[in-house]
């Protein structure tokens, strides 16, 4: 059948269900959040063409021509605020494995009580996407899920 | 080198029993429900019978029905459209008496309304979302009517047949009911529009080309086919919602395909009428290209094609072709074709590999697709049957890949300057081989794809994977080995379903059919099973459903029964389940003797450390008369201490945290830094699905205990997978070190 995997536009409009998956880890003597945000390159490469206009945007391609267009994206659709006020991000780098993209980004001087995370990745171009927030601090893993219906969700420090 | 021995059962069974006091001082553990993990399967599977025996062949009185086809079809492209006529003889070979017989008309999934938009979950909060455009486009504002038009429909003598349209499927009413090894032959006519495949998509269609005004057409599902028949079903219509793919009868094709004079087509099949639908100098290379075993011979150059666009011809021509043993037809049409063709010989067989490319497509379709069929053609006879057809050809289409047999539409374009990257090119090298090797599976194990996608789709991922492996350097797999699969495996259990599962209601089909089944069959293949084991037992599989309609049970009952060992575990946990793979060595202990035997127990350390390895010296008692059974000989404590003192003792125990029950595979690491390997089969588990304890005995100490060092069962957790734990560096962790050097 149709290559999913590796077919653009095929995914897109067979694929009902897009989910990506974003790892938190909160340190709490750094007092720094490590953020490893993954989502599909077909999916990020072909969203990237369509914001920018750039038509022969490739993922792939030298760090240089492509790091700017992914910090771009990440800032836009990840945002982080603490008891209100918004956090900074800190790029670190990003991967690409197979189909997959992974984003590092690191937020610092995160001290407070409430984070509140508003995950915005693909919402406004997949009908049914997903983003899974796992939330870890010391003690434990909580899931919480960003979609249409609710961008943002919320973790206790 | 292997540095300690197992000692031998006696030995540990009464080591065993000395310890076995200490196994009450455990905490208590937490309740646990039995899952039956290793249970036989067989309330799952269908008994079987006369028609499929247990041993998963096909049984002594199988059989399957035949439809052969004679088929005329014309392309129109100045409307885009498709009309044809077909006589169909049927067989039935069922000891059934049939009263009416089931068709598909797969394009009615694109008439206005159909159930695929219909049923399609949508929200209509984001209207910039492909999926909700794509509906609204077919459902409101496509100007093309889509569907198929049935225009006539007669019995051999021009009997108007009684025919009922149930949406993709059409049901054909018999005068007179057809027995028992009785044939009955018709005549079906009928139209439809093409789709524009880059604006409503599809696995067929055209793709138009404003620079020079050429389309180029795939063509498939394009005619009224027979549905399956079988003794599994009945009648196998189901409807076509989309993701499903096919089910269909073997027949013999003879197609006469009428397209403007100008057009190249490619098709199921061998050309009949090469002499006559050829110019001379094309007709001469494709001879030539019939014994080039070493590399591609160009039929049509480039330039040819780029002189071939110009042209507007207002004549036809017919493309004669035959093909035999097949279950479906598909052809491609475009003046825009350059053609290149290779020969390849698989042992007493010779075969014409062939690819069919716009320009647009070069220069990496010259260099890279007559090689990716070829290498497909050799991994796959190797690992199935030979390649039972005389051609296989791969034709270029943007975005997407799909498969019909001896004819598949790949993706893979340069940017217009003719520049791409290694994305786009091993992405397509990797579609032609999977479409290609789609011939196979299921086109000739030809298994029912509106049920089970996996059989299709994930034992064709992981033949593509050791296709990959076998011809190509370094390539980056994007799914095949057991890590690729990990992050999806332990991923939010809500959006996951088990494999068993039909594709209509699989959430990730992409994961579901493809990268797990890939990754199953390569763990069965490399941990479980090995190679050997292995494709003797899929190669059974192939042999022995080639040409015939294998369900689930005829493929697992057939790789345990050619294997020889019991896999309904494997089944279960991976193929009927969503758990995923972690295991945990939670606690490593070194037990040895005290000297001369003498002093009482004492422990050195706690053994809920996992930072290091505890260790307990023990004494060697004699054992109590009743642990021995009538008339055993009594073992004398002495002798036994004087035989066991010179070895280093080891408890581990290990949790199952995933659910899935695997073979523990292990590396022990030693004081003097050599390594030795162990692997501990699945059966462990089989008492506790969730813990097992183990005794290992070894000639010297050893300070490091890893799971699964090579990363080859899916296990999802590596932290736990090493003993004593070790500080690690977490991916973000490297990642930032590396961005500071």
């Amino acid at each position: 059948m149709i290559n999913i995997l590796t077919a653009p536009l095929l995914s897109l409009f067979l694929h009902a269900h897009h989910i990506s998956v974003c790892e938190m880890t909160y340190k709490e003597d750094s007092k720094t959040l490590e953020i490893t945000q993954q989502v599909f390159a077909d999916d990020i490469e072909l969203f990237i063409k369509r914001e920018s206009g750039n038509e022969t945007f490739d993922i792939r391609a030298e760090e240089d021509q492509v790091q700017k267009y992914l910090q771009n994206f990440i800032e836009k659709h990840i945002v982080i605020n603490l008891d209100g006020t918004s956090l900074s991000q800190h790029w670190i780098a990003y991967k690409i494995d197979g189909n997959d993209v992974r984003f590092f980004i690191e937020l610092k001087d995160v001290t407070g009580s409430q984070l509140s995370v508003t995950n915005t990745i693909f919402l406004e171009m997949l009908g049914g996407q997903v983003n899974v927030i796992h939330f870890h601090d010391k003690e434990e893993r909580k899931t919480k899920v960003c979609s249409q219906e609710k961008k943002t969700v919320f973790f206790d420090l | 080198m292997q540095k300690s021995t197992m000692r031998n059962t006696l030995t540990l069974l009464i080591c065993n029993l000395v310890l076995f006091s200490s196994f009450g001082q455990e905490e208590e553990t937490t309740p646990y429900t039995w899952q039956s993990k290793f249970e036989q399967i067989d309330n799952l599977l269908p008994t079987p019978n006369v028609y499929r025996s247990g041993d998963g062949s096909p049984g002594p009185s199988y059989w399957q029905q035949r439809a052969d086809y004679d088929i005329q079809v014309s392309l129109n492209d100045d409307l885009q459209k498709i009309s044809g006529s077909e006589d169909i003889t049927y067989h039935n070979e069922s000891p059934h008496q049939l009263s009416y017989i089931w068709l598909q008309l797969d394009q009615n999934i694109r008439e206005k309304g159909s159930d695929k938009f219909l049923t399609k979950n949508l929200d209509f909060t984001h209207l910039d979302s492909v999926s909700t455009l794509g509906v609204v486009f077919n459902t409101q504002l496509t100007s093309t009517e889509g569907g198929m038009h049935i225009t006539k429909a007669t019995d051999n003598k021009g009997k108007a047949l009684q025919c009922t349209v149930v949406k993709t499927m059409m049901r054909i009413d018999l005068e007179e009911p057809l027995e028992p090894g009785d044939k009955f032959k018709f005549h079906i006519e009928w139209w439809y529009n093409l789709n524009d495949r880059m604006e409503e998509h599809g696995r067929s269609g055209y793709e138009y080309f404003p620079e020079d005004g050429n389309f180029l057409y795939t063509i498939a599902q394009f005619y009224p086919r027979l549905a399956v028949y079988d003794d599994f079903n009945g009648w196998q219509h189901k409807q076509f919602l989309g993701s499903g793919e096919f089910a269909l009868t073997f027949g013999d094709f003879d197609v006469e395909i009428t397209v403007p004079s100008d057009h190249i087509v490619a098709a199921t099949g061998e050309l009949q009428n090469a002499k006559k639908a050829l110019p001379r100098r094309h007709y001469d290379k494709m001879q030539v290209a019939k014994s080039s075993f070493d590399k591609p011979i160009i039929i049509i150059s480039e330039e040819d094609a780029i002189q071939n666009e110009k042209s507007r011809a207002t004549s036809t021509k017919k493309w004669v072709y035959h093909a035999e043993n097949v279950r479906d037809f598909a052809f491609a049409s475009s003046r825009k074709f350059i053609w290149d063709a290779q020969a390849v010989k698989l042992n007493d067989k010779e075969v014409l590999a062939m690819s069919f490319y716009p320009k647009e497509g070069n220069p990496l379709w010259e260099k890279e697709s007559t090689k990716a069929i070829v290498h497909t053609l050799k991994t796959y006879s190797k690992h199935t049957i030979d390649y039972p057809y005389p051609v296989a050809n791969s034709i270029h289409a943007a975005s997407i890949g799909m498969e019909y047999p001896m004819i598949c539409f790949n993706l893979g374009r340069p940017a217009p300057d003719g520049t791409y990257s290694d994305g786009t090119k091993y992405s397509m090298i990797g579609v032609i081989i999977h479409e290609v090797g789609h011939n196979f599976f299921p086109m000739i194990v030809n298994s029912d794809e509106r049920q089970w996608a996996w059989m299709d789709e994930g034992i064709n991922s992981f033949l593509e994977y050791l296709t990959k492996e076998e011809h190509y350097d370094n390539f980056p797999h994007d799914r095949g080995p057991a890590h690729l699969v990990v992050k999806y495996m332990k991923g939010q259990k809500q959006y996951i379903r088990p494999m068993m599962t039909n594709p209509e209601q699989v959430m990730q089909l992409g994961y579901n059919a493809y990268s797990k089944p890939a990754s199953a069959l390569n763990i069965l293949r490399e941990v479980v099973l090995g190679p050997e084991l292995f494709d003797k037992a899929f190669k059974t599989y192939a042999e022995r459903w080639a040409f015939k309609h294998p369900k689930p049970g005829d493929f697992f009952r057939t790789m345990e029964d050619a294997s020889g060992i019991d896999l309904d575990w494997y089944w279960r946990g991976w193929f009927y389940s969503v758990d995923y793979v972690d295991i945990s060595i939670d606690t490593v202990v070194h037990y040895d003797f005290l000297p001369n035997n003498l002093a009482p127990d004492y422990y050195v350390s706690s053994i809920d450390s996992t930072v290091a390895i505890a260790s307990k010296k023990i004494k060697v008692v004699n054992t109590p008369d009743h642990y021995y059974g009538e008339f055993r000989e009594r073992l004398n404590y002495k002798e036994v201490f004087n035989k066991m003192d010179s070895q280093h003792y080891y408890q581990m125990n290990f949790s199952n945290i995933g659910g899935l029950v695997m073979p523990i595979v292990m590396r022990i690491t030693f004081d003097d830094g050599s390594t030795t390997s162990l692997t501990v089969p699945a059966e462990v588990w089989r008492y506790h699905e969730d813990s097992c304890r183990k005794i290992f005995s070894f000639d010297q100490p050893i300070k490091l205990v890893e799971i699964d060092p090579g990363l080859k069962t899916a296990d999802a957790d590596t932290e736990n997978n090493v003993f004593p734990r070790q500080e690690t560096k977490s991916e973000f962790e490297q990642m930032k070190e590396q961005k500071h050097d």
